[in-house]
Parts: C-alpha cells; sequence; structure tokens
C-alpha cells in the first residue's frame, strides 16, 4: 500500500509542476496585456498632446500652450510607467531611444541661453541650432535642413556624430519645445518659453514657423512610434508572441530583469544617484517641465504593477490576473512578502518627493549642493530602490531562474575559443 | 493460514519492505545531500582567501594609492608655491604615479571605497553629460573661495573633486596656461590644490578602513559568517571579488574600448577615451587587466583560483591563459590608444583586445561565477 502511496506522491508532484508551468504562462500571458494597455494608454495620450500642439500651432496663445504642457503632462503618466519593459526586452530597448532619450544637448534644436555654454568636447552639434540654420555640416557635408520634417530630425539629426546627447527626437525634445530652458540652477522655477515663440506674426528669438514645424514633426513622430510599439504587444504582436510562445524560464528572468534593471542601474543609479553626485540641475530626468519627481514615482510604480499583476487605466480601469507575487509566494512566501512591502516602501519614499515637489520644492532643488533634506529625501529612495533590488535577486533564486542567461545579448557562443 | 492468505502477507510484507528501503534510500539520499551542501558552504577555502585577497592584494594596494597621493599633494603646493613661470612637469609625472596607483586598485568597488562616494569622488568617469568641464568653468568664473574649504569641497559635486578634474587642470592648454603664467596665486591652482588635498584625504580613509584593527573592514571579510557579521557566510564575502571582477571587465568592454571605437573607424571617438589628456588610456587598462589577474593568481599564490583548482583543473587553467593572453595584447600595441583606434593596423589589435576582454568577461559571469557559487545579482551598470 504504502508503495502505492509512494508512487501516487510522485504523479502528484509531477502534475504540480505541470499545473505550474501552465501558472508561469499565465503570468508571462498578463505581463504581455498589461504592456498592451500601458502602451495604449501612452498612444492615446500622445495623440491628445499631438491635437493640442496643432491647435498651439494654429493659434499660438499661452492659454493653448499651458494646454499643451498639461497634456505633455498626462502623457508621461503611463509613459513611465512602461519603461520597466525596456531591460529584458531587446524590441523595446532598441526602441526607446527614439522616444525617451535623455540627456539632451538642447543646443542642437533651438536657441539657448549664454550660460548653456560655446562648444563641448563630446558633442561638435552642441549649439547646432537646427531651427535657426538651414543648412548644417555633418561629416565636412553640407546637409539641407530648410524643411523640418520627421525623417529630418529622425534620420538625420538623431544622435547625430553617434553622440547620445544629440536627442532630436521624442518626449523631452517635445519638453524643450514647450517649456525652453530652465535657467533657475538650483533654485526654483522651471522653463518659461512664451506663446510667441510659436507665432510667425509675433515672433520671439526668430523663425518661429519653423519651431512651430519642428514641434510639429516632434509630436507627431512621437505618436508613429507609440503606434508601432503598441502592435509589437498586441495579442498576436512580435513581442508578445515572442514571450507567450518561448522558453517559460527565459520569459520570467525578462520580467525580473526589467523590474531590477530599472530599479538599480537606470533609476537609482543613473537618474537619481548620479544628480545627487554632481549636485547639477540638468541631471534631473524632466529637466525643462520640473516633473521629474512624477517621471521617478510612476517608473517605480510600473516596476510595483507588473510584480502585482495589475496596472490602472488612464481611464480607471484595472487590469488584473495571474501575478508574478503569486508565483514567487508558492515557492517562498517570506520572499514575496519582504518584495512585497519593499516595493511599498519605494512607492513611500517616492511618493514624498512627489509632496516635496508639489509643494514647491522642485527636484533639481532637492539634488542641489546646499540642500541637506532634499538630498536626503532623494537618497532615501534611491536606498529603497537598491534594497529592492536586492529582493529581486532573492525572487530570482526563488525561482530558479539564473542571472547568467540574462546577458545573452553581448555574450559570445564560445568564450573558450577565443583563447586558444 | 491458508496459502492464499500466506501469499498475500507475503507480499504485503514485501510491499512494506520495499516502500521502508525506499524511504530509507530517499532519506540517506537526502541527508548525503544536505552534508554535501553544508560541507561546501563551510568549506575552510573562502574565508583563507577571502583573508589573503584582503591583506595581500588589496592592502598594499592602497598602501601605494596613499604614498602617491600625499607624493602628488606635495608636489602640487611646491607647483602653486613656485614664481612664474612655474615648470608644471614634476606635477604631471607625480600625477601619472597617481594614477597607476588608482587604477591598480578601482577595480575593488566593494567595502569602505562605496562609502561616502569615495570612489566617484576620486575618479568620475565617464562623464558623459560633459558636467565636469561646465562646472570647473562656472567655478571659474565666481571664483568661489569658500567652496574650495575642506568641509564644502567634499560635498561639491564629484566632477571638480578628483583625478579627472585635476587631469584637466594641469594637461589642458588654457587652464596649465594659468598656472604656468599667472603673476600671483590664480585660482586654477587654488582649485589644484583643493583635489590633491581631497583626494590624499579619501586615500587616507581608504588605507585607514582597510588596515588590521577591530573596526576594519578587514575583520568585517575576517569575521564573515559570524552572528552580526554582514555576510551570513564566507562566500558571501568572496562573491564581492567576484562582482567586481566582472564589473571591471564590464568596464572595460563597455566604457574604455567600445565606446571609443564606435562600430566602424569612419565612427572612431578618440576623445571619449579615458584619460587622453594625459594620453594614458592604455596605461590605465593595462594597470587595471594586470589588477585582475593578480586578484585570480593571487600576490602569493592564494588568489580567486584556489577555490576552483581542484575541481574545474581546465577552468582554472584557461583563466590563466586568457589573462595572460588579453594583458599580452594589451601590451602588443604601440601606440597611445588616441591614435591606435583611428589607424587600420593598430586597431585591429584594439579590436583583438576588445574580444578578448569580452570574452574573459563571459567566462567570469558563465564559468568561474558558478563553479565558485557566487551569483553575480544585479549591475549598477545596467543602465545606460
Amino acid at each position: 500500500m504504502r508503495f502505492f502511496i509512494a508512487i501516487a506522491a510522485a504523479v502528484v508532484l509531477t502534475s504540480t509542476a505541470y499545473a505550474g508551468h501552465h501558472e508561469k504562462k499565465a503570468v508571462i500571458e498578463q505581463y504581455t496585456k498589461i504592456a498592451h494597455a500601458m502602451y495604449s494608454d501612452s498612444l492615446t495620450t500622445a495623440k491628445r498632446l499631438q491635437s493640442i500642439v496643432n491647435r498651439l500651432i494654429a493659434q499660438p496663445t499661452e492659454a493653448n500652450l499651458a494646454a499643451a504642457r498639461t497634456a505633455w503632462l498626462a502623457a508621461r503618466v503611463p509613459y513611465q510607467q512602461t519603461e520597466v519593459y525596456r531591460f529584458g526586452n531587446a524590441i523595446v530597448d532598441d526602441w526607446e531611444g527614439k522616444v525617451n532619450a535623455w540627456p539632451l544637448d538642447e543646443g542642437l534644436i533651438d536657441y539657448v541661453a549664454a550660460s548653456y555654454g560655446a562648444e563641448s568636447e563630446e558633442n561638435p552639434f552642441y549649439r547646432a541650432n537646427v531651427i535657426a540654420n538651414k543648412s548644417i555640416k555633418i561629416s565636412g557635408k553640407t546637409v539641407d535642413t530648410s524643411r523640418i520634417t520627421k525623417a529630418l530630425i529622425s534620420k538625420t539629426l538623431h544622435e547625430v556624430n553617434e553622440v547620445e546627447s544629440n536627442v532630436a527626437t521624442g518626449y523631452h525634445a517635445i519638453e524643450f519645445l514647450l517649456w525652453g530652458q530652465d535657467l533657475n540652477g538650483n533654485g526654483p522655477g522651471a522653463g518659461n518659453r512664451p506663446a510667441s515663440d510659436f507665432d510667425p506674426k509675433n515672433c520671439s528669438w526668430g523663425n518661429c514657423d519653423r519651431r512651430a514645424a519642428y514641434l510639429k514633426a516632434a509630436s507627431d513622430l512621437l505618436v508613429d512610434d507609440l503606434v508601432w510599439m503598441t502592435n509589437q504587444w498586441a495579442p498576436n504582436g512580435k513581442a508578445t508572441v515572442g514571450l507567450v510562445k518561448g522558453d517559460v524560464k527565459k520569459g520570467l528572468s525578462t520580467i525580473l530583469t526589467g523590474m531590477g534593471s530599472l530599479s538599480y542601474g537606470e533609476l537609482a543609479g543613473e537618474r537619481m544617484k548620479l544628480g545627487l553626485m554632481l549636485k547639477d540641475p540638468e541631471e534631473e530626468h524632466d529637466c525643462f517641465s520640473d516633473n521629474t519627481h512624477n517621471s521617478h514615482y510612476y517608473d517605480a510604480l510600473g516596476i510595483r504593477n507588473i510584480y502585482l499583476g495589475e496596472y490602472r487605466r488612464i481611464d480607471g480601469s484595472v487590469v488584473k490576473g495571474p501575478s508574478l507575487s503569486s508565483l514567487v509566494a508558492k515557492t517562498s512566501k517570506g520572499v514575496d512578502q519582504e518584495l512585497r512591502s519593499k516595493l511599498d516602501a519605494t512607492m513611500s519614499a517616492m511618493g514624498k518627493l512627489v509632496k516635496a515637489a508639489e509643494a514647491g520644492e522642485a527636484y533639481d532643488q532637492m539634488i542641489g549642493p546646499n540642500n541637506k533634506a532634499g538630498n536626503a529625501r532623494v537618497q532615501a529612495a534611491v536606498d529603497a530602490l537598491t534594497s529592492q533590488t536586492k529582493s529581486i535577486e532573492k525572487a530570482v533564486a526563488a525561482l530558479g531562474l539564473s542571472r547568467i542567461k540574462f546577458e545573452g545579448s553581448d555574450s559570445l557562443d564560445n568564450p573558450s575559443a577565443v583563447f586558444q | 493460514m491458508n496459502s492464499r492468505t500466506r501469499i498475500k502477507r507475503i507480499e504485503s510484507w514485501l510491499i512494506n519492505f520495499f516502500s521502508c528501503l525506499f524511504v530509507v534510500i530517499l532519506c540517506a539520499l537526502v541527508i548525503v545531500g544536505v552534508q554535501r551542501k553544508l560541507s561546501a558552504a563551510d568549506s575552510p577555502n573562502f574565508a583563507t582567501v577571502n583573508l589573503k585577497l584582503a591583506q595581500s592584494h588589496i592592502l598594499p594596494r592602497y598602501k601605494r594609492l596613499q604614498t602617491n597621493a600625499a607624493q602628488f599633494e606635495d608636489a602640487i603646493v611646491k607647483l602653486c608655491n613656485a614664481a612664474a613661470p612655474r615648470d608644471p612637469s614634476a606635477s604631471q609625472a607625480a600625477f601619472h604615479q597617481l594614477m597607476d596607483g588608482w587604477m591598480a586598485i578601482e577595480h575593488i568597488r566593494h567595502g569602505p571605497v562605496e562609502l561616502l562616494m569615495r570612489n566617484f569622488r576620486i575618479h568620475f568617469w565617464p562623464d558623459k553629460g560633459a558636467r565636469g568641464a561646465r562646472q570647473i568653468r562656472l567655478l571659474h568664473q565666481r571664483r568661489d573661495q569658500s567652496g574650495l574649504k575642506k568641509d564644502a569641497f567634499t560635498s561639491a559635486s564629484v566632477a571638480v573633486q578628483g583625478l579627472p578634474a585635476a587631469e584637466r587642470l594641469l594637461f589642458s592648454k588654457s587652464y596649465s596656461k594659468t598656472i604656468i603664467d599667472a603673476k600671483e596665486k590664480n585660482y586654477t591652482c587654488q582649485l589644484l590644490q583643493a583635489i590633491a588635498q581631497n583626494i590624499n584625504d579619501i586615500s587616507k580613509e581608504l588605507l585607514a578602513s582597510w588596515s588590521p584593527g577591530s573596526n576594519s573592514y578587514q575583520a568585517v571579510i575576517q569575521n564573515a559568517g559570524k552572528p552580526g557579521n554582514k555576510f551570513s557566510k564566507p562566500k558571501d564575502a568572496t562573491a564581492d571579488y567576484v562582482k567586481a571582477m566582472h564589473t571591471t571587465l564590464k568596464v572595460l568592454t563597455d566604457l574604455k574600448l567600445d565606446r571609443v571605437l564606435g562600430k566602424t573607424i569612419e565612427k572612431v571617438k578618440p576623445k571619449r577615451a579615458e584619460s587622453w589628456r594625459s594620453k594614458r588610456s592604455l596605461r590605465n587598462i593595462i594597470f587595471n587587466l594586470k589588477a585582475l589577474q593578480a586578484m585570480y593568481e593571487g600576490e602569493k599564490g592564494l588568489g580567486l583560483k584556489h577555490l576552483i583548482e581542484s575541481k574545474h583543473p581546465d577552468l582554472s587553467r584557461l583563466l590563466s591563459r586568457a589573462f595572460k593572453k588579453t594583458l599580452e595584447t594589451a601590451q602588443s600595441i604601440q601606440q597611445p590608444l588616441t591614435d591606435a583606434v583611428t589607424m587600420p593596423k593598430p586597431r585591429s589589435k584594439v579590436l583583438r583586445l576588445a574580444k578578448e576582454m569580452r570574452a574573459l568577461k563571459v567566462l567570469v559571469s558563465g564559468k568561474l561565477a558558478p563553479a565558485i557559487g557566487t551569483p553575480l545579482g544585479f549591475n549598477a551598470l545596467d543602465g545606460d
């Protein structure tokens, strides 16, 4: 009899493992559904921005400029939550530079103040000012820039000369055109571009028609790019199919890679700690609009969303389904609880940044050299993100995934052969 | 008892016997497995190698760094106190010595150097946004004296506190001309003195934190696994060394070479090279590689290699060969890196070097870390 119990137990064990497979598939499917919802929302809000930009160009009033800025801020809410899809999904990472590249040398695009400096040894196009120049020289060749089109800014200007800070397209290029430079250093205040910058009849700073053309091209391009990415995450899109039909372990690794890499290297490191180290007002993600607190907040929220398998859409509805959280809990309740509480702690630290910013202390003030309390507030969020990364590593271990495979993109098939 | 019942009883006895045997074997297997796991975790090798590396690899290198930093500060003080025209050559030579010292210990990215942003304050690089250039220009415009005082300077932007800032002042034409020609004490010299003193101070702190003593980081490593220690077992302290090796190889390939090489020779970016102003980009790489090789082989025998030698003899030999070959390739490049990458023949050697370093990196993450049993986790360079 006991013999049969032993066999029965073995059978039960295999069948749970089998159920585990289905469960894992379901988690991966939910991950793709949330991506589709997030990119769809990003697209919807980008289209709203596009239509208000058109209105601003037709009627360059302060009210229309303010409406365009509000639309830009709203567009950032869903987009920032998608950033967790960037790392681990090559299809997103290869594309995202077109829409969210940062930081930028804005002198490439338009007029800048003298304090910006005359030149940069890293970037020959530091002050190229395409809006003011109907031709520019690129690698010795004269390039016609008399018509500012989507093709010109995306194919010719974006990352020209392979300099990453030559950002000619995407949210931050649009942000610069809507707000202008923030000339307040580590002091209060954001960019303050007048609506007359877009008014050929009453033009401030010259070339208003070209500036309007640039803004239109960049806004139209953002919509095009988001249409493409939203399609990749549709049920039969390339990104979705790749994950759903792919290896289950690899799929789960992708999700956790995105969570860990955004938490640590990108958000805690490049976007926050670096700012604290350099105390430089330019080291804020949304530096023209002073919206950085929200950008960071929604980045962190995106990480939490995909762990919990739920996302609140811009219309208030909630996409909810099988979660990584419950999958981790199956193996280790402790790890799941720890990670959930760390994600909550990060949101609370991020909430404090938002609260301080809404009370009038912008992010560039918080990272300033003589602001101990502000520095500490940002550092607390960095620490929370770093700590959350350690728990994500525990979740990776709990699910029996190896980190090594994550490196796939730049690994060699046979490294030993190099040393034969 | 009829034969039928007897058979039934025998059958049931047999079933009982075999299922018991099955359970016993299973238990035995589990116990053996647990023991093997325990003995691996408690292996004395980890503790020994950890301490040996701290004492014979890390400590002497921090000692050398501090000596170099003190000499650099002396040289700068002498330079700035001299009458115009001043000769910067002794200070430039002292700068090179100090850079050698830093590149020989740059690979250690854990422990005291992580605290108070010491690593970035000594050497913030790459400065992709060219913040250092702008901030140094702004400091000169404002002639900010109070910002140079010790307390204020240690919390200034890391881009003005360390070696790259010193290099800019000593080796760029415009700033070094001011140092040579200015009639009285000039702001450039004052800033340079603040930097030299700052680097010396940080080096002293690093040396003190790694020197023997109950509060030292050496003691933390030595007591790994004891109650209250940050490492729950000696192997966790070893993981930091492996991670340091992997991160350094990632920095070498991604930042020190690939960003400079560009995808084709037409897209080469020599001014993205580390220390291009003082023409020592390749020298930095060689010092980094020698340090990694020493951490692997051990300064006097006991390095990371010791942990895999007996169980993975092939891998241990492969890695020795890989470090040796990569270093040879680096040393075979005759021109400064900034020139070599732009010339077809030397460039092919640099490409070879990049390929070997990348292969080394993959061997460390894919072979060495699993063989030692230390997961690498997420990396600070995962962002862009």
